[in-house]
């Protein structure tokens, strides 16, 4: 069973190697001849006069664990729908209770104002 | 021919590494090519849409173009910004690389042509898809730049929000075919119906959410606010150049085949026949095979082209509007419609 | 959906009228849009000050492009000052030929022969065409959606065609010369001009049916960038960006000049003063024009003269006096003011483009309060030429 997932961890391997070979070739076929303009980052022709890692909005965060939220009930409803043939109604209504516990948090959000982005 | 199947197996038996490795390499190669030749049909198919010939100077009808800024692209000097974090710099193309290739380890191209046979392939793709977000926020991290960090932020919230309407769209699927497995998700759509049987049908909100989902998670038009030039340049991926930029590229392209790939598999009956099983059986071209699973991804591939020729950009707020607001509530019912329609034994689809 | 964001954690006003602005709290950003930003029509620069994705400040910053051609034509005799007018605005060069030959010949006293006011009539409507053309692919272009700007490119290569048969010349034409038009009609232009309008009316009907309903468009176009009629003439206003406030200023009509007053049209005019609105009348203003090349080419004399003797322009000294002459160009009122003190140099030139006043002030007013995502629609919406800006 578990031997039939060995490929699939050669298959990581060989897929970040490739992305590592063809950045290491770009090293060794071109020319490198920095200098220090060159290396400024973009900022639309001007100094960049500040750090670029500044503070940001708190709407991405807010996004991270609603989505952190969701993905786990997405994680929870995979094992349901594979079986759901097989646990009928039972499972069904299991899983209307809760989406529907899930949906009145969503709702709530909604409501908060959570997901408006402005 | 004996003598060679006789050594496969003695591979197999003494080697299994290597063989696995040949087996990758025989699915990687025709990708890379597959995503160079991408690159070539969208800047051919747009310039037709465009009133423009598009490339047409390298080799006869411009057919070697993709070699040419392959071979380009690895002579040009890599810049690394002097502000940059040097390391993360050169890893974050690697991350969007690596799970874009490595997510085709479990994809079935026909019946038991399949790497790995895993159970849980769809949790592997979504777990894979997934990584790639990675990717986009350590460049715009790394890079340093006011501009590359924005449109990283950008792009990251918007790839989880879809992430998340795909997901539901994919438990739809699972409802569906009640395995997690590509391959038997694939026998689940096989019936007398030809392509009626296919899920487009019954899951067919899922089905289109699925694929917008998909456009807006490898941030293509009209979703491509983080890399909407006239807004914040290229987004993350502006301080980029060479090779790093080639990799960023190259990822891109095989996510859209990705995802095409997936929207053929999992709604449009991937390598089988879209007429019916009992008047094609063994019949070549027309009977189940992989031309099919081909001729399906390229459907969905030139679909994305055509958005693009097509849509004007969305903006950034109406982008999550849509995602969160629009594509969730409408798959959270969509799952409770297909559950019902399961448990009833709705004939047709899921007898 | 209306875009009404939540503005409570905006800055807020000082009491001598500027904004409390820190940008070491970190709630705000200064942001660069230009001079190299893809975003940016030519070479300007925008300082936009952002809170999160709004921009609650906007700076322009013009200069990237001075030639100083007004202080060059001082000079240079006022033949010599000819080909350098044209350069003033690239898209749209006639009108400058137009102004300056126009000035002159008012200053000297000099009649120009009918046919020739026919044909310079044609090449400023040849060369509005074209202007519209650029522009409804810049508008489209700067909400991404690149196509419109590839078929309008199209149609204005096939009406550039007609500009080099009749000039030779496709960007700088140098035709309108003090004193008439360099050459006549070629033989069977109207037949090939009528084949031409016919081509681009398909194009631009296909560019409606692509870019003007559609829904994504629509919905970014229609109440960004709304101009209140009342701030018109206060920031000086003209041309399209007026008229789809609901102003019907149009100078050909208020101001006849040329043969304008023996052509039938009525300026085009929309309520909404939105982007959409904006973008529509030039279209619709396209349209007319096309039909005003129809109106000239049907309705002028049969043959006569295009040039009148001029003296000898190497020593052409203009009576001393002053004049303004005025023209509506696509983006709005164009003059030129010109000065002369009996030598054979212009004492003083200067030019009245409408994209200054838009691409300055307007400019500054519209960018607060809206998305960074539409800075560049509303710049492109305001039709300004960059090189006209600084002459």
């Amino acid at each position: 069973m578990l031997e039939n997932y060995f490929p699939v961890l050669v298959f990581i391997g060989v897929g970040l190697v490739v992305g590592a070979v063809m950045i290491g070739l770009g090293f060794v076929l071109a020319t490198q001849r920095p200098d220090d303009e060159k290396l400024s980052p973009y900022e639309c022709g001007f100094e960049a006069f500040e750090d670029a890692r500044m503070k940001f909005d708190v709407r991405y965060y807010l996004v991270a664990i609603l989505f952190i939220i969701f993905d786990l009930e997405i994680a929870f409803l995979f094992p349901w729908a594979v079986v759901l043939d097989k646990i009928g109604m039972v499972g069904l209504v299991a899983m209307f209770v809760f989406l529907g516990i899930l949906v009145i948090g969503f709702i709530y959000e909604w409501k908060k104002g959570a997901l408006e982005w402005e | 021919m004996d003598a060679l199947i006789g050594f496969w197996e003695w591979l197999g038996e003494n080697f299994l590494l290597a063989q696995i490795l040949i087996k990758i390499v025989a699915i990687v190669a025709p990708l890379m090519l597959c995503v160079a030749y991408f690159t070539y049909a969208e800047r051919k198919i747009i310039g037709y849409m465009q009133v423009r010939i598009g490339p047409n100077r390298v080799g006869p009808k411009g057919w070697l173009q993709p070699i040419a800024d392959a071979v380009k692209l690895m002579f040009k000097e890599i810049v690394i910004p002097s502000k940059a974090n040097k390391a993360l710099f050169l890893i974050a193309p690697m991350l969007t690389l690596g799970p874009a290739l490595a997510a085709w380890a479990v994809f079935p191209f026909q019946e038991g042509m399949v790497l790995a046979d895993i159970n849980a392939g769809l949790l592997y793709i979504l777990a894979m898809t997934s990584v790639g977000v990675y990717g986009v926020i350590i460049a715009g991290w790394a890079s340093n730049s006011k501009y590359a960090f924005l449109g990283g932020l950008r792009s990251a919230a918007q790839i989880v929000s879809y992430e998340i309407a795909m997901g539901f769209a994919l438990v739809g699927v699972l409802v569906a075919a009640g395995s997690l497995n590509l391959g038997e998700i694939v026998r689940a759509q096989q019936g007398e119906g030809g392509l009626f049987n296919w899920f487009w049908l019954p899951l067919l909100p899922l089905f289109v959410i699925y694929f917008v989902s998909g456009v807006a998670e490898t941030n293509r038009a009209p979703f491509d606010v983080a890399e909407g030039e006239s807004e914040i340049v290229a987004g993350f991926h502006v301080d980029y150049s060479g090779m790093p930029f080639a990799v960023f590229f190259l990822g891109e392209y095989a996510n859209m085949i990705l995802v095409s790939a997936l929207t053929a598999l999992l709604f449009m009956g991937g390598w089988l026949s879209p007429l019916p099983a009992s008047w094609v059986e063994g019949v070549p071209l027309l009977g189940d095979g992989m031309h099919w699973m081909f001729a399906k991804t390229a459907l969905f591939g030139f679909f994305f082209l055509w958005l693009r020729a097509t849509f004007p950009r969305y903006r950034y707020d109406q982008i999550m509007r849509l995602g969160w607001k629009v594509f969730i509530p409408i798959t959270i019912v969509w799952i409770l419609v297909v559950g019902l329609a399961v448990v009833y034994q709705l004939p047709w689809w899921f007898d | 959906m209306a875009y009404q964001p939540d503005r409570s954690q905006y800055p807020q006003p000082r009491p001598d009228g500027s904004l409390d602005i820190d940008l070491r709290s970190g709630k705000y950003l200064k942001l660069w849009q230009g001079p190299q930003h893809p975003g940016i029509t030519g070479n300007m620069s925008l300082e936009l000050t952002v809170c999160g994705d709004e921009v609650v400040a906007g700076r322009t910053h013009v200069g990237y492009l001075h030639r100083g051609f007004e202080k060059l034509m001082e000079r240079r005799t006022f033949i010599q000052c000819f080909p350098i007018v044209c350069r003033i605005c690239v898209p749209e060069p006639d009108f400058n030929e137009y102004c300056y030959a126009a000035a002159v010949e008012e200053l000297a006293g000099i009649e120009v022969p009918e046919r020739a006011q026919w044909i310079r009539t044609l090449i400023l409507e040849m060369g509005r065409v074209n202007s519209y053309l650029m522009y409804l692919g810049g508008q489209a272009g700067a909400f991404g959606q690149a196509v419109i700007g590839q078929w309008t490119t199209y149609a204005r290569d096939l009406m550039l065609d007609r500009f080099e048969e009749l000039t030779g010349a496709r960007i700088y034409h140098m035709f309108i010369l003090p004193g008439g038009v360099r050459d006549d009609l070629p033989e069977g232009f109207g037949r090939r001009m009528e084949q031409t309008l016919r081509e681009i009316e398909e194009i631009l009907e296909e560019v409606r049916e692509v870019m003007f309903d559609n829904a994504v468009l629509k919905r970014r176009a229609i109440g960004l960038g709304h101009i209140d009629p009342a701030l018109l003439d206060a920031y000086g206003v003209t041309g399209p960006t007026a008229r789809a406030a609901g102003v019907a200023k149009d100078v050909r009509r208020d101001h006849p000049y040329l043969v304008y007053p023996r052509l039938a049209f009525e300026p085009v005019v929309a309520q909404a003063s939105d982007v959409h609105a904006r973008a529509d009348v030039r279209r619709r203003d396209l349209l007319l024009s096309i039909d005003l090349i129809r109106q000239i080419l049907a309705g002028m004399p049969g043959s006569g003269a295009v040039m009148t003797a001029l003296p000898n322009v190497l020593h052409w000294k203009i009576p001393r006096g002053e004049t303004y002459i005025r023209g509506e160009c696509s983006r709005g009122e164009y003059g030129y003011y010109l000065v002369s003190d009996g030598s054979g140099y212009p004492r003083r030139v200067n030019v009245r483009g409408p994209s200054y006043t838009h691409a300055v002030a307007l400019l500054e007013r519209l960018i607060v309060n809206v998305n960074i995502a539409d800075v560049a629609a509303l710049m492109v919406s305001l039709h300004t030429y960059p090189p006209e800006i600084e002459r």
